[in-house]
């Protein structure tokens, strides 16, 4: 790329190690945390810090963590707003801590409220609960409080001023030696060898880097970078509007400053008075417009024209919450923009387009509270590639594939996220939006089945059955699960839960990311990938972590060997882009002779679970499957009726005996009529996704991206039994930095050292007794759990156990002093607190064993040990 | 006044104004639905005109709109004797059949009735076929682009028109096509064949394409510029043509020459003549020579052509006369034509006035939507009507206020001054066939 650089640009205006782009909260957030570590950071953007786009907009509220279901969000709020108290105490800008008050008046509100609640009595904040109408009147007197069932006071949300607030950054990332460019759009980002970023070109002149930061809002992903196929790096983030009022003070004494934020949740309306100037929003999907996809950042912000029409059932939520609203002047009816993403969570990370392009964007209307936080998150990426504030998984860049970043899609979606701004989302959670996307080759059948659809990762899997069902029906789940006793899928999922223990249950496993990996250095280049030893015969399945170096899982997967050099993976559905990515980094590094190809389009997979599926497979494969012909964990090319190139491996994703077998698409439909035929004497039954998650945390098998995930080790989950930690045979990769050849696995250091010194963080399975599943709320996953009414963490996926009879989550305990030692686990009084109510809990720390009517059970299989 | 406004009959009456000279076709024929046209005169007689047609030797549709200055003869000629010029210049590729130059031409419809004295009939007849030897004599024309050919046939239409005024071998001036060199006329016309459109324009008149956006919304395409002083490119080559001791004469008072508005048009020969010929022709019919009359010609025929691919966006294209563009924005008229189709009333977005309190802003909210759903048929099945009765009985206030307006400008203003208040407007509207476009595209050139 030299005398790329030298015929177009003779002089460079300056050089840095990285451009950031946008002056924004999050462009300026990012420029100070990188500024604060060392970094050259140059800062530019196209208008005037902090003015020109959503933040220079926004009403400039905090959110408090404790809002967020999710941890590592709550870990990132808490960083945005340690950092801007401690601005605020140096700076001068406006800065009140006027606390926030969420209403609720439904039953299912009510319940997120006292979740919340719980979260940030662990938080130690000041949380109060109201649920007494005449108090919230003597407090709130202006408010109409007749319908709210319970309040809640989260006294650490701020208001501030946001462009003060990105000035001051900005001023200290100066003072650290970063330079800022106002007035001066990017051009162009260009990229040179192996698409690695050398230069930005701005309206005053070409800088030299590395490293170019997108943090420009609406803007993001418009950037010229010529050598992509697109002309500019992909982003999953879309602009919306989103409107508010901005009108004169409430006439009554009783406002202040202080007053509260008022989010009324039901409603889906937000108000925001004080002695001067009242702020009303509303979050109404009709009152919501995708924009067109800016074009370039030069082009300036054409603010769309207020419709007042569209506002119109907001503000019929806000006069009827405040009825002295009404009495206000209409002030102004603001339009404001801001970047959504398909799963109102913001993107963080490199793209994997282009080297060195990293992305900070799609903040979902929640800027202010996480960009502080993000730009440490990032900046801890940039110059350590692993962050300690929070686990990335849930914000990373690399949770999207292609299908995110398509317009189309994202204007169908976005509108929807939008709406939810101020919704608390759990894992049930499904958009009723831009569904339907990708669909096994056997959706219609499985549709005429009777299957209930969600989706991930644009994929529609069958999460349950229904019994009797129209064909003209809504196959599509929309909204969440009840917060409180049993969801509607409950009869449903034990009578599919019962096939698959007992006799034979059918289930698509099509969304599951697959990959083939083949060619001269496959077996070395993934034996220093996997912490597992794969060199195993051709045909046996492996189950294995790929650690990173400080031992934290980038993945799990099942490693199926089909050849000599040729070995089929299996790994979560949304590692289908991250995992990619790993593995193409380091064989690159490394300059493995490895061909990585997805898979994940070719094949459809089905998983038969349960006693029955041997005789099954038996009957449908013409082989023999008995125990010893085909154990657990073998894989096998095998052929069914007609068809062939089928893969069979006899691993279930949930302890049970069974296969899953992997079939070419075009010949899905044929296998899939084939085994539904001979399924009938086995009483075969369709089973959806709920069934697979009830079995797997009933047998205590962990799962990545909710259970597990990069800041958790195989020896704080119980997978130390899965580590190989013997030498391997010599490796062919020579190491520069350390100038040796390779033999360890990656965090194979780490991991040793981690068993040298025992853990402080541990998984456990806890059992909950005393649960009416009739009356009282469900586990969702983010309980706290407590030890002699302590809290010592928290618990991470929950599911009915059908066999024990009792709700079970997952979790676990720490004990950062002084370790997790059995002793820890075995002795004290554990419980876990369900939306404000608590349960006593029995752990378990190694899968138990459970007990079946019928026959044959595989080896009482064990996933945690 | 006030009686005529509350009475029921003056509503019908200004209805009927309105409709007097609409007309609606359904095409159904390749890209084209359907068409609507309206025209509400202003001048006695009017001199403005429309016209449609189909070249049969390239199935090209042909649409125009003619606003004449100086007389209604030059536009309504034009209206009717440019189509043959187009039909005969046909480009090589795209002729289907063997249709002889003068047999290419099927009539939609037209504002003025093509009936011509006979000698005159003749003479353009035998105009047409010696254009047609030279059209495909030129080979470069006979195998370019449909450009080039509407550009060729709009010089060699001005330029018969005007060799049609000179006397002929006995010395006698024919007195009707003299008038039709004196009068002149602008002209916006759409080519349509299969999916391309070419827009040639001269003058001030324009063609607007309404283009659906992916959320539903819709918004305006320009496919013509106007060509008159606003016009910086326009200034600029009128200025180049003529020698700098004209600069202060060519352009005087945003006019070409202090007198004519339009900077391209039609007719108009007493800024294209030479001086002398004028004095032979035109001055003892009454038309002197303009002033600082130097270095003609000066006004060119020359269309400025725009082209455009159709896609399943372009909904349909509004043609229309400057009287229109002076009431309302290309913006506003898509939007009309839209929400006409979409079967509801166009209003302008709320704004509250000031002093209004929230509660106010919500009463005033639920009587629009009240009011919108009892008026949430258009009056005028006509779309192009629609867009005239919007034009000048304003686009907010509801029906009431837009019938006083209306009856104020239609029947109020007796009808010889109403010239003072607008001009001529004439509209035509296409509806595109979005099956068509939507379709498989056949392998063409």
């Amino acid at each position: 790329a030299k005398w790329r650089l030298s015929r177009s640009y003779t002089t460079a205006v300056a050089n840095a190690d990285v451009v950031v782009c946008g002056g924004g909260i999050s462009g300026t957030s990012i420029a100070y945390h990188l500024a604060k570590r060392g970094k050259k950071v140059a800062l530019v953007e196209k208008d005037s810090i902090g003015c020109s786009g959503a933040t220079g907009l926004s009403a400039g509220l905090v959110s408090a963590p404790i809002f967020w279901q999710d941890t590592s969000l709550q870990a990132i709020a808490q960083a945005s707003l340690d950092l801007y108290s401690h601005l605020a105490k140096t700076c001068k800008f406006r800065y009140v801590k006027c606390g926030r008050t969420y209403l609720a008046s439904s039953m299912a509100n009510e319940i997120l409220l006292r979740r919340m609640y719980s979260r940030g009595v662990v938080h130690n904040d000041k949380v109060e609960l109201l649920d007494c109408q005449s108090e919230m009147l003597e407090r709130w007197p202006f408010l109409q409080t007749e319908d709210v069932q319970l309040a809640l006071y989260s006294p650490e949300d701020v208001a501030l001023d946001p462009v003060a607030l990105c000035q001051h950054l900005a001023l200290i990332a100066k003072d650290h030696g970063a330079l800022i460019y106002e007035s001066n759009p990017v051009l162009e980002v260009h990229i040179g060898d192996e698409k690695q970023v050398y230069g930005v070109s701005t309206k005053m002149g070409f800088i030299e880097t590395s490293h170019f930061v997108d943090a420009a809002g609406i803007w993001a992903g418009s950037h010229l970078v010529k050598a992509l196929p697109h002309q500019h790096v992909q982003t999953a983030a879309y602009p919306c509007t989103y409107s508010y009022i901005h009108t004169s003070k409430l006439p009554t004494g009783s406002v202040s400053d202080m007053t509260p934020i008022f989010n009324d949740l039901d409603g889906n309306i937000m108000l925001r008075t004080t002695s001067f100037k009242t702020l009303c929003a509303g979050f109404s999907e009709e009152s919501i417009r995708p924009l067109a996809r800016q074009t370039g950042s030069a082009t300036p912000w054409q603010h769309p024209e207020p419709d007042w029409n569209v506002f119109d059932s907001n503000l019929e939520k806000l006069i009827s919450r405040c009825p002295m609203l009404g009495e206000c002047n209409h002030g102004d009816l603001i339009v404001g923009m801001e970047a959504y993403t398909p799963d109102k969570l913001p993107t963080i990370g490199e793209s994997s387009q282009a080297k060195g392009y990293w992305v900070m964007c799609g903040m979902n209307g929640q800027g202010l509270s996480l960009a502080g936080g993000l730009g440490k998150v990032l900046g801890e990426l940039m110059c350590e590639s692993q962050s300690s504030t929070a686990d990335v998984a849930r914000v990373d860049v690399g949770r999207f594939i292609d299908l995110h970043a398509n317009s189309q899609y994202l204007i169908g979606r976005t509108p929807e996220v939008a709406a939810l701004t101020y919704s608390n989302l759990y894992h049930s959670h499904q958009c009723h939006t831009a569904r339907n996307l990708r669909m096994a080759p056997i959706y219609h059948q499985l549709r005429d089945a009777g299957a209930v659809f969600g989706e991930i990762m644009g994929y529609e899997r069958p999460l349950w059955f229904e019994k009797t069902a129209k064909s003209e029906r809504n196959a599509l789940m929309s909204g969440q699960d009840s917060l409180v006793g049993k969801p509607d899928w409950f009869e449903r999922v034990a009578s599919e839960y019962e096939a698959c223990r007992e006799r034979v249950g059918l289930m698509d496993m099509s969304s599951f990311s697959k990959y083939d990996i083949t060619g001269e250095d496959a077996v070395e280049y993934l034996q220093f990938l996997c912490s597992a030893n794969v060199d195993e015969p051709i045909g046996t399945t492996v189950y294995t972590g790929m650690q990173h170096q400080k031992g934290g899982y980038v993945t799990d997967c099942t490693l199926s060997r089909l050849g000599d050099k040729k070995f089929f993976m299996v790994a979560p559905t949304i590692q289908q882009e991250r995992v990619l990515v790993w593995m193409k980094k380091w064989q690159a590094i490394l300059k493995a002779r490895v061909h990585v190809q997805d898979v994940t389009g070719a094949y459809t997979a089905l998983d038969m679970i349960g006693p029955s599926s041997r005789y099954l497979m038996g009957d449908i494969t013409g082989l023999s499957m008995s125990s010893n012909d085909f154990p657990t964990f073998r894989c096998q090319e095998i052929n069914i009726g007609m068809a062939t190139g089928i893969r069979a491996i006899s691993v279930t994703h949930c302890g049970e005996l069974g296969w899953v077998i992997y079939i070419p698409n075009e010949v899905a439909q044929n296998v899939y009529e084939k085994i539904l035929e001979a399924g009938k004497e086995y009483s075969l039954q369709h089973a959806g996704y709920y069934t697979l998650r009830q079995l797997r945390i009933e047998k205590f098998y962990v799962y990545w991206g909710q259970d597990i995930n990069a800041t958790v080790t195989p020896v704080e989950c119980g997978r130390l039994f899965r580590v190989d930690f013997k030498v391997r045979s010599i490796f062919s990769f020579f190491m520069r930095e350390s100038g040796e050849f390779q033999k360890d696995f990656i965090g194979k250091k780490a991991l040793e050292e981690q068993v040298e010194r025992g853990v402080s963080k541990r998984f456990v399975q806890l059992l909950v007794d005393g649960h009416d599943k009739e009356t009282d709320p469900w586990p969702q996953g983010g309980e706290t759990i407590l030890k002699d009414g302590r809290p010592v963490g928290l618990t991470t996926s929950a599911a009915y156990g059908f066999t024990l009879g009792c709700q079970v989550c997952i979790g676990y305990v720490e004990n950062k002093e002084f370790g997790v030692s059995p002793e820890f686990v075995s002795s004290g009084h554990f419980e876990i607190d369900i939306a404000g109510k608590r349960f006593s809990c029995r752990l378990n720390v190694h899968s138990p064993s459970l007990p079946m009517i019928s026959s044959e059970h595989p080896l009482h299989y064990r996933p945690t040990q | 006044h006030e009686f005529r406004r509350h009475n029921r009959s003056s509503r019908w009456n200004a209805d009927a104004h309105l409709r007097a000279h609409e007309r609606s076709a359904n095409v159904e024929d390749d890209a084209i639905m359907r068409v609507d046209t309206c025209q509400l005169a202003a001048n006695n007689p009017i001199e403005d005109f429309y016209s449609a047609a189909k070249c049969l030797s390239s199935r090209a549709f042909l649409f125009g709109v003619f606003d004449g200055h100086g007389g209604q003869q030059c536009s309504r000629h034009i209206s009717t004797n440019l189509y043959p010029y187009l039909c005969a210049s046909v480009l090589k590729k795209h002729e289907i059949g063997n249709y002889p130059p003068d047999q290419r031409l099927e009539w939609l419809f037209s504002s003025s009735d093509g009936h011509l004295p006979n000698a005159f009939k003749s003479r353009e007849t035998r105009n047409i076929s010696e254009y047609h030897k030279e059209f495909k004599k030129n080979a470069n024309a006979y195998t370019g682009t449909v450009r080039e050919a509407l550009k060729l046939a709009f010089e060699t239409c001005d330029r018969d028109l005007g060799d049609n005024a000179l006397p002929n071998a006995k010395g006698v001036i024919d007195r009707h096509a003299a008038m039709v060199a004196a009068s002149g006329s602008c002209c916006t016309l759409a080519h349509i064949r299969s999916r391309h459109l070419h827009v040639a324009n001269l003058g001030d008149a324009a063609a607007v394409l309404g283009v659906v956006n992916p959320n539903g919304s819709v918004t305006a395409r320009q496919l013509s510029r106007a060509h008159c002083v606003d016009n910086a490119d326009e200034v600029h080559r009128i200025r180049i043509a003529h020698p700098a001791s004209e600069s202060q004469t060519v352009l005087r008072g945003g006019r070409l020459l202090g007198e004519l508005f339009p900077l391209r048009a039609f007719g108009d020969v007493r800024y294209k003549w030479p001086l002398d010929l004028q004095k032979v022709v035109l001055e003892p019919l009454g038309h002197p020579p303009p002033q600082h009359l130097y270095t003609p010609p000066y006004l060119s025929t020359s269309p400025e052509v725009f082209y455009h691919k159709l896609t399943p966006n372009d909904r349909f294209l509004v043609l229309a006369t400057d009287g229109l563009w002076e009431w309302l924005d290309p913006d506003t008229v898509v939007r009309l034509v839209h929400d006409h189709t979409l079967g509801t009333i166009t209003q302008q977005p709320y704004v509250p006035k000031s002093g209004t309190t929230l509660r106010q802003v919500r009463e005033q909210l639920k009587e629009r939507a009240k009011g919108e759903q009892r008026t949430k048929k258009p009056i005028d099945e006509n779309c192009a009507t629609h867009i005239i009765r919007h034009a000048l009985g304003g686009v907010s206030g509801g029906a009431t206020k837009q019938y006083e307006r209306l009856i104020d400008i239609l029947q109020v203003v007796p009808p010889g001054r109403a010239r003072n208040y607008r001009d001529d407007i004439t509209v035509i509207v296409i509806h595109f066939n979005e099956t068509f476009l939507d379709g498989h595209e056949e392998d063409e050139e």
